[in-house]
């Protein structure tokens, strides 16, 4: 996790030079939205970068583990319920990974695949070797007789931060009180919910958020800057 | 659950030994079909390994190839079922049947003798004629069989078997004797067809063995067959693998999968020498050859070998 507050004041004294570049809470929470996504999509094609080439393995410099210990941060499970044959996914999902039902790994199947397993003798699906097939709203499992103890390990898409705040007079305070994206409002100014990703991400944050920051106040500068700064976290990254 | 991480303490011994466990003595042996799949996932395929990805179904269905070619030569997979002969004098197939390896009646000792199949008379079909000889057919235009064929009917039920009487008044010179069953075949017989035991006539398409008559009703008859291993493949708890050949089974799982991968394509030549001599070594292992049991049999050398 990486506190939002500090990310949103380093940004305001970084953009904010000569005073002309102000950004406004709703302006920083949209960016800040914006910036972690981009964070995150990028580790899978990093990830896919650095298996392809090898690379230093080593206990601290293992770039595919490095970059698999910051993804598994968002790695979720739930037990979805049967609902039209069909287990639907989760709310949050963004990528499935591993199901299984009742602790025995499923393999996922092809739609045209699991035809030809459900009509051979020796691969049609039982309890001991469930197979699943990807839907557009979940998944269906087989044998079909497989209604409950099924489990998806998946990873989830990152929840949306929010620097929340209270107004004294026109002026807005921070307000630490935790946000409960389940049950409060993005609406309310109130109560913050800090960034999700691994706090090694501070410094490429606060980056991508000035990146979009200098758009918004129109200062060439400032983006030039998290340009920059952007380029040389890739360099040493790789 | 794998078994053989277990310490072998009081919970692994069953209850007729004293034990608190449920396991079936002589489990030990062997280890079974989920256990080995599972091993092979972890010890070839993944990252940096030789088979980087293969979905489990595809691993199990080599794994249950492995088991059906084990059990037909490798494995000691005999079954054996015995009935009591009902007054039809024939017996149903088990579900599992592939083939026999012997059949055979119990005497009153407890012995058991052996049935040949008949030399004389094979299965057959009959077909339902009318009046005119003219074939049968169903209101599909399908031709319509009879349930029992005339030949195996009469093979049932004929007296075709020498008695002892016979066979006395054989042995006596009285084969002269136009009363006689053997009269004007002083020039012998063939041993294949003097067989007191009996014989059988296998059925493939009805799933049947019938017996002459010289097997009757109520007898004990025991079928000893192979199966393939996978009676029971709707859970792999119970397809079993004897520990021996475990090796030779993964071996034959990774040379089926890695032939059909152009990444693991050119170790496949490898992995095929390895399965065969793991299933060399399995096949040996399992002979089952004891040296006592040896030499008592070669201590009656001296013996007349009849056969």
């Amino acid at each position: 996790m990486i506190n939002i507050d500090n990310v949103y004041q380093t940004v305001l004294v970084l953009a904010n030079k000569d005073n002309r570049g102000y950004i406004t809470p709703d302006e920083f929470n949209r960016m800040a939205d914006q910036a972690q996504n981009e964070i995150f999509e990028a580790y899978f094609m990093r990830e896919a970068g650095y298996e392809m080439t090898g690379g230093l393995q080593s206990d601290f410099s293992n770039p595919v583990y490095n970059i698999a210990e910051r993804i598994n941060l968002f790695y979720k499970s739930n037990n979805p319920t049967i609902a039209n044959g069909i287990f639907p996914y989760p709310d949050d999902l963004r990528q499935l990974g591993v199901v299984s039902v009742n602790n025995i790994v499923a393999d996922r199947a092809s739609h045209e695949e699991v035809k030809y397993i459900n009509l051979s003798p020796l691969t049609y699906p039982v309890a001991t070797q469930p197979v699943y097939t990807i839907n557009a709203t979940g998944i269906t499992v087989f044998p079909d007789t497989i209604t409950t103890g099924v489990k998806m390990e998946y990873l989830k898409n990152p929840t949306r931060p929010k620097w929340g705040y209270v107004l004294q007079g026109t002026v807005p305070y921070y307000d630490s009180t935790p946000f409960d994206p389940a049950t409060d409002s993005y609406s309310t100014p109130a109560k913050s919910y800090n960034f999700e990703l691994d706090s090694s991400e501070y410094a490429q944050l606060i980056a991508t958020i000035l990146g979009y920051a200098g758009l918004t106040i129109k200062q060439g500068d400032v983006t030039g800057f998290a340009q920059g700064k952007e380029a040389k976290f890739q360099q040493t990254e790789q | 659950m794998a078994i053989s991480r277990k310490p072998l303490d009081v919970d692994n011994y069953s209850a007729l030994d004293g034990g608190n466990g449920t396991a079936i003595p002589g489990y030990y042996r062997r280890t079974n079909l989920n256990d080995i799949i599972n091993n092979f996932m972890v010890a070839y395929v993944g990252d940096g390994k030789v088979l980087t990805k293969v979905p489990r179904y595809e691993i199990a269905f080599w794994a249950q190839k492995a088991v059906q070619e084990f059990s037909f030569d490798v494995f000691h997979s005999e079954k054996a079922i015995e009935i009591q002969l009902s007054s039809l004098r024939q017996m149903s197939l088990p579900s599992d049947y592939v083939n026999y390896v012997r059949l055979s009646y119990t005497d009153q000792s407890g012995v058991e003798r052996t049935i040949l199949p008949s030399g004389t008379t094979r299965a057959n079909q009959g077909v339902a004629q009318d009046e005119n000889y003219h074939y049968l057919y169903d209101e599909d235009g399908n031709i319509v069989y009879a349930e029992e064929s005339e030949t195996l009917q009469r093979f049932q039920n004929s007296e075709n078997t020498v008695t002892t009487e016979e066979a006395l008044d054989y042995y006596n010179g009285y084969y002269s004797f136009d009363t006689f069953g053997y009269y004007g075949r002083r020039y012998g017989t063939t041993p294949q067809f003097q067989n007191i035991n009996g014989s059988f006539v296998l059925d493939l398409t009805a799933g049947q063995i019938y017996f002459d008559s010289v097997i009757p009703q109520d007898t004990y008859v025991t079928l000893r067959y192979i199966s393939d291993g996978l009676g029971d493949n709707g859970n792999f708890d119970n397809v079993y693998v004897p520990k021996m050949a475990e090796d030779a089974v993964m071996m034959s799982i990774l040379y089926n999968l890695s032939k059909l991968r152009s990444a693991a394509g050119a170790a496949a030549p490898l992995y095929k020498q390895e399965a065969a001599a793991k299933m060399r070594n399995a096949k040996i292992r399992l002979s089952n050859m004891k040296i006592e049991e040896m030499t008592n049999i070669f201590r009656n050398k001296a013996k007349w070998i009849k056969h």
